[in-house]
């Protein structure tokens, strides 16, 4: 039988923008005019126990559930203030000990906006203030509606953040994001289903919008740059997995995850590891993740000061 | 300027987040309908019981001009005086078909009960238990043989009692309240059946009988469901209370006596989990050496193993051996092996029609199971072509046990067997969907649908067609999910289409047509 499993991996890697910072929608760096920056990276998330509402618990029928996901991500400068993103993901899907098949598959296109609002001196520091606006759409018709094995949830998807990065001079930085993800219904393909005990006589399944917000605190110097973070994330609605039970996608997921990443620059190139654990939740996995990058920046523009730190304008 | 550019983009965010899209989605809306025929002859039509006739007697109604009547003329006014919002629309929800409405109600709680219990510690499994039905695991885990059963007894109760009231009502001919009452207004579109005894109360009292008896754990839920039906027809200015009082005592006494049949059709000993060894020494006896085994980790008990033996509807003992297909191909013949290399080539490559269709029908724990979809879609089908009450009850009786006779005819067939999962075979078929918890041949779903999809296409010859091919596309989800070989599917359509046959004959020579 299809029993419960719950998937994080939704909440920490598809519907947060990806982790590449240095470039991301939630971190507090910018690209500078006409520098384009292209990473491909790697992550491996994977989760033996998970909570049912919250409860947490194991499954027999699944063992291990694991996810990983290709990307490709590029930020563009358009100008030192103005960057625009963009990120396209392949992810494949499986667990050690069920019968179910796996999925995998490209997933969804996400693009963003970030401007920064404001850069000043305070206190010896920098701090910078930016805004982020993004969507996202599948680009594939992928199944959603195969928890916890699905590769994404088929919800087009929009959101704004708003991010705080204070740095000293010696490199040590601080950084505070939160933000609001819309997440569209999806329709699937039953047309009946559970929803909060009650049934539907429907395919079009409400998903919950959802909060996030992290903080960091990191050290960045030119050739390299490490942060240990810590992120909350919340569904906004939505009921808990049914008692033994598939997830859903109606699901209140919430998370409070925490992480290490690092990269180091040789030339235009890059490289980049990364590491995270769910410490609680509800209705997702107690998922450990990691991942590799490869880094590789571009100067369009060719301006006769420019060097790798003008990355971190 | 920069500060008020940040000053407006905080508001326009915190807008936002207030502007929630609607989370919550919409529940089914049927609107009342007037019947296009009354069927003044429903109280001849044949029951699926038989019941004393006095046990079935109400007295006759107050006459026209007795003051008896004409309080309650009165009293039903000043209810009308009163009614609100709230009791209007559950008037009008009530009105759009109470037959169905109960059938919704009983698909609602099997899908929230159809969840199979989680093991222990030790690697057993609970039992649910009657007598503590709220206490984890519920009581019961209404699986697809458990809905089948629940959703045939509901039809009959309901279709039996309708007769007792059709018969009573042309017996008394009293038209409803606002034939002889020009203050009142029927908040539902008029017809001419006569309102007494009432069966909008015969049909919550007998539904909330059985559904009481089939889910322990919901009593307190469907009494207020039941006195709301019941209620909502004085809010509608369609009854008044004697009508109500006179339907319910048919309902009580038809639900009494169905749930007597209940207690003795064998469900108690389907369970039988001690004699299961005998099954598989039978069924290597027929030459199945590698049988069936439990695909959930810890290994579960098969899913009723003696369900084969719970007593048929439509037709006897001697027709279910009859109706039982024959011996699959055993492993190693060709036949088995090209099942096989199918589902195994399927299990590597997909297309998004064929997912869909597993997903559509896949009818899986959390839902109202293979019955409940042929279900759902018979009341669909009574709505569209507004059937009145007694034929409804009619269509969702003849459709419902003809399920519950497809349940326990592919049931014999499957312990009779015992035959292997495709997966279980080789462990490189992988499915899309979950296996369930007992022998491959034949399918469910297959038998399942071939039934309800005679029965179905029969009674709706304008669609039967879609509905045959409907019922084709169920038993083809199964090997697109790769959860059986082909022949279990084909087998189990050819078999629930002679299961249905049985109800179709019924049909025939109930004096309904």
């Amino acid at each position: 039988m299809f029993k419960g499993y719950s998937s994080l991996i939704i909440v920490l890697l598809f519907l947060l923008p990806p982790r590449l910072e240095g470039q991301t929608p939630t971190d507090g760096l910018m690209m500078a005019r006409r520098d384009l920056c292209t990473v491909v990276q790697f992550n491996h998330t994977q989760w033996d126990q998970y909570w049912e509402g919250d409860r947490l618990r194991s499954n027999a029928n699944f063992g291990t559930i694991y996810q990983r996901q290709l990307q490709a991500m590029s930020a563009f400068g358009i100008s030192d203030r103005l960057n625009a993103l963009i990120s396209l993901p392949w992810v494949q899907t499986g667990a050690t000990n069920t019968y179910l098949n796996g999925q995998r598959g490209i997933q969804d296109l996400s693009v963003w906006l970030k401007w920064r609002l404001l850069n000043r001196s305070i206190l010896g520091g920098s701090l910078q203030l930016f805004t982020t606006g993004g969507l996202s759409s599948p680009v594939t018709d992928y199944v959603a509606d195969y928890m916890p094995l699905n590769i994404g949830m088929q919800s087009r998807t929009s959101s704004l953040r708003l991010i705080a990065h204070y740095q000293l001079p010696i490199g040590i930085y601080s950084t505070a994001q939160a933000g609001h993800t819309w997440r569209s219904n999806v329709e699937i393909d039953r047309n009946a289903f559970i929803f909060f005990d009650k049934l539907y006589y429907t395919n079009n399944v409400p998903v919950p919008n959802l909060a996030d917000a992290t903080l960091r605190l990191g050290l960045l110097k030119s050739r390299f740059q490490v942060e240990g973070w810590l992120e909350g994330s919340t569904g906004l609605s939505g009921d808990d997995m049914r008692y033994n039970e598939a997830p859903f996608l109606t699901n209140k997921m919430q998370a409070i995850t925490y992480g290490f990443w690092g990269r180091y620059w040789i030339g235009k190139l890059a490289v980049s590891a990364n590491y995270g654990q769910v410490l609680s939740g509800r209705n997702v996995g107690k998922a450990t993740s990691f991942g590799a990058g490869i880094f590789y920046l571009v100067h369009l523009e060719k301006k006769e000061e420019k060097n790798e730190k003008s990355l971190y304008k | 300027m920069r500060n008020l550019f940040t000053n407006k983009l905080l508001i326009l965010s915190l807008a936002l987040v207030f502007v929630q899209c609607n989370k919550t989605p919409e529940l089914e809306v049927r609107a009342p309908y007037a019947e296009l025929t009354l069927d003044p002859d429903g109280g001849q039509w044949k029951t699926y019981l038989e019941y004393q006739p006095e046990l079935l007697q109400v007295p006759a109604p107050a006459g026209l001009t007795s003051v008896d009547y004409f309080e309650e003329l009165q009293s039903l006014k000043s209810v009308l005086a009163t009614v609100t919002e709230e009791q209007r629309q559950a008037a009008l929800y009530w009105g759009g078909n109470g037959v169905l409405r109960w059938h919704e109600i009983a698909r609602e709680i099997a899908a929230d009960y159809n969840v199979p219990p989680n093991n222990k510690e030790d690697g057993t499994y609970p039992a649910p238990d009657p007598m503590n039905p709220t206490v984890y695991p519920r009581f019961p885990f209404a699986n697809p043989p458990y809905a089948a059963r629940a959703f045939a007894l509901l039809a009959v109760a309901q279709y039996d009692a309708l007769v007792a009231v059709w018969k009573a009502k042309y017996e008394h001919n009293r038209l409803s309240p606002s034939s002889y009452d020009k203050n009142i207004v029927s908040l539902l579109p008029f017809n001419s059946l006569p309102s007494y005894p009432s069966e909008d109360a015969a049909v919550a009292v007998a539904s909330r009988e059985l559904m009481k008896f089939l889910f322990p754990g919901e009593v307190q839920y469907l009494e207020g469901r039941a006195s709301e039906h019941i209620d909502s027809r004085l809010w509608a200015g369609a009854n008044v209370q004697s009508d109500l009082d006179a339907g319910a005592a048919i309902g009580l006494a038809v639900a009494q006596k169905v749930i007597a049949y209940a207690k003795t059709d064998n469900m108690s000993k389907a369970n039988n989990q001690s004699l299961y060894p005998t099954l598989i020494a039978d069924a290597n006896s027929r030459g199945f050496q590698a049988t069936w085994t439990s695909r959930d980790n810890p290994a579960r008990p098969p899913m009723l193993p003696f369900y084969g033996g719970v007593k048929t509807w439509n037709f006897g003992e001697a027709e279910k051996v009859a109706i039982r297909p024959p011996a699959p191909p055993l492993p190693g013949t060709p036949g088995f092996e090209a099942d096989l290399q199918e589902v195994l080539d399927l299990s590597k490559n997909r297309s998004r029609e064929q997912l869909r269709i597993a997903s559509f029908w896949a009818d899986g724990p959390g839902t109202y199971t293979p019955p409940g979809h042929w279900n759902r879609r018979a009341a669909d089908l009574i709505h569209r072509y507004e059937l009145n009450e007694i034929r409804s009850a009619r269509t969702m009786a003849l459709v419902s046990t003809a399920l519950q006779d497809a349940g326990i005819s592919c049931w014999d067939t499957k312990y009779y067997y015992l035959t292997q999962r495709p997966s279980e075979v080789d462990p490189a078929v992988k499915t899309c969907t979950g296996i369930p918890n007992f022998p491959g041949y034949t399918s469910g779903h297959s038998t399942f649908s071939g039934a309800a999809a005679e029965v179905l296409a029969y009674l709706f010859p304008n669609d039967a067609e879609a509905l045959q091919q409907f019922a084709k596309e169920a038993s083809d989800s199964r090997i697109f999910g790769c959860i059986h070989f082909r022949v279990d599917c084909e087998q189990g359509l050819e078999a629930g289409k002679r299961v249905g046959q049985y109800a179709v004959l019924r049909a025939k020579n109930d004096g309904a047509e």
